[in-house]
């Protein structure tokens, strides 16, 4: 028997899950909770436990996810993400969320995610598989493209304080040394991106995810 | 001056059956600067272990299309000196009598499954520290 909490506060979801478990009788009937908090008071995890989580509706993803884990370390989630948003997924799934499906899911998808994380496997909806696959292709181009430009250890770090708008001197004190120096580098950097201007190393730097 | 260090990434390779797995491997350990090379059955893993030396290789056990245990005796064997890489479980089922017996067949660990990463970097953390790696 596999248990399902739902951790959301919008009624519709509730509804659809509740209709979908009434049809299969290897789901316990659905439990439900608005937030992580009401969950870990009321010890909610059973053996066999499965969460489904509106990851949008959580206050802090990180956080509760966290406690979550922390709380129930062998239990397995299931996140509901926008599929606009694949970078809340991938970041769901990095927090340990086994399997993601859409704000649109059906009976189908419900079921197929379930059934493969509760025997260990991972799922993505294939409209959210589809975007997180292109965005990895994109960041690999962007690595490609940033180890071709072969930055040095000190123009990598210089790179990264222009990045966060801090001045020659505050780099300069950062790294132990001195602003000519550091404006060497700069100038360096701007010869490897085919640049003119700082702006334009920190819009380049941030295109090549470094 | 040196070039940098983020350029030089440990490879993983991961042995897996299904897609799917294989890519949210690839997408969480890439995150943590790790470059992952995929093998969707024994014969593609020992190929790639024999084209290159990795970090680690992570074994699926829990798939019906081979035997997760079959695949590390086969690296050990056919893939030389390269084949001595450490080789680490996934597996839905944790428990101790199941280490043991992947340590038997010469597996440095057991990461479960649904895959988490931070239990995988914390495992190859520990193969660093303990010396079990090359």
């Amino acid at each position: 028997m596999i248990n399902v909490s739902l951790i959301s506060n919008k009624t519709l979801y509730a509804i659809g899950v509740e209709k979908f478990l009434s049809t299969r009788n290897d789901f316990a009937p659905l439990q439900l909770y608005t937030n992580v908090m009401e969950v870990i008071r009321h010890e909610a995890s059973k053996p066999n436990e499965l969460f489904l989580i509106d990851v949008p509706s959580l206050g802090s993803t990180i956080k509760d996810l966290l406690k979550l884990r922390e709380t129930y370390p062998d239990c397995k989630m299931i996140g509901i993400c926008n599929h606009r948003n694949k970078d809340l997924a991938v970041e769901a799934l990095d927090l340990g969320v086994a399997g993601i499906i859409s704000e649109k899911f059906e009976e189908r998808e419900f079921f197929h995610a379930c059934d493969r994380v509760s025997s260990g496997d991972n799922f993505i909806q294939q409209c959210i598989l589809s975007e997180v696959v292109s965005r990895m292709r994109i960041q690999k181009k962007a690595r490609d493209e940033a180890k071709g430009l072969r930055l040095t250890q000190r123009e990598l770090q210089v790179t990264k304080y222009l990045t966060e708008g801090l001045s020659n001197k505050i780099i300069a004190d950062n790294l132990s040394l001195s602003e000519s120096t550091i404006k060497h580098y700069i100038s360096t950097v701007k010869e490897k991106f085919g640049v003119t201007s700082r702006v334009e190393i920190a819009l380049k730097a941030s295109c090549l995810e470094i | 001056m040196k070039s940098v260090n983020h350029h030089i990434e440990p490879n993983l390779l991961v042995v897996d059956n299904d897609p799917t797995n294989r890519m949210v491997v690839r997408l969480l350990m890439t995150r943590r600067g790790f470059h992952v090379t995929e093998a969707s059955d024994a014969e593609e893993a020992t190929t790639k272990v024999n084209e290159r030396l990795f970090f680690a290789v992570l074994v699926d056990l829990s798939t019906p299309d081979f035997d997760g245990l079959e695949v590390t005796t086969l690296i050990r064997e056919r893939c030389g000196s390269n084949g001595q890489v450490p080789i680490i479980a996934l597996s839905a089922q944790s428990n101790k009598n199941n280490l043991d017996l992947y340590k038997s067949v010469g597996m440095a660990g057991q990461i479960s499954k649904p895959f988490d990463p931070v239990e995988a970097c914390s495992l190859l953390s520990l193969l660093c520290v303990t010396g079990q790696h090359h």
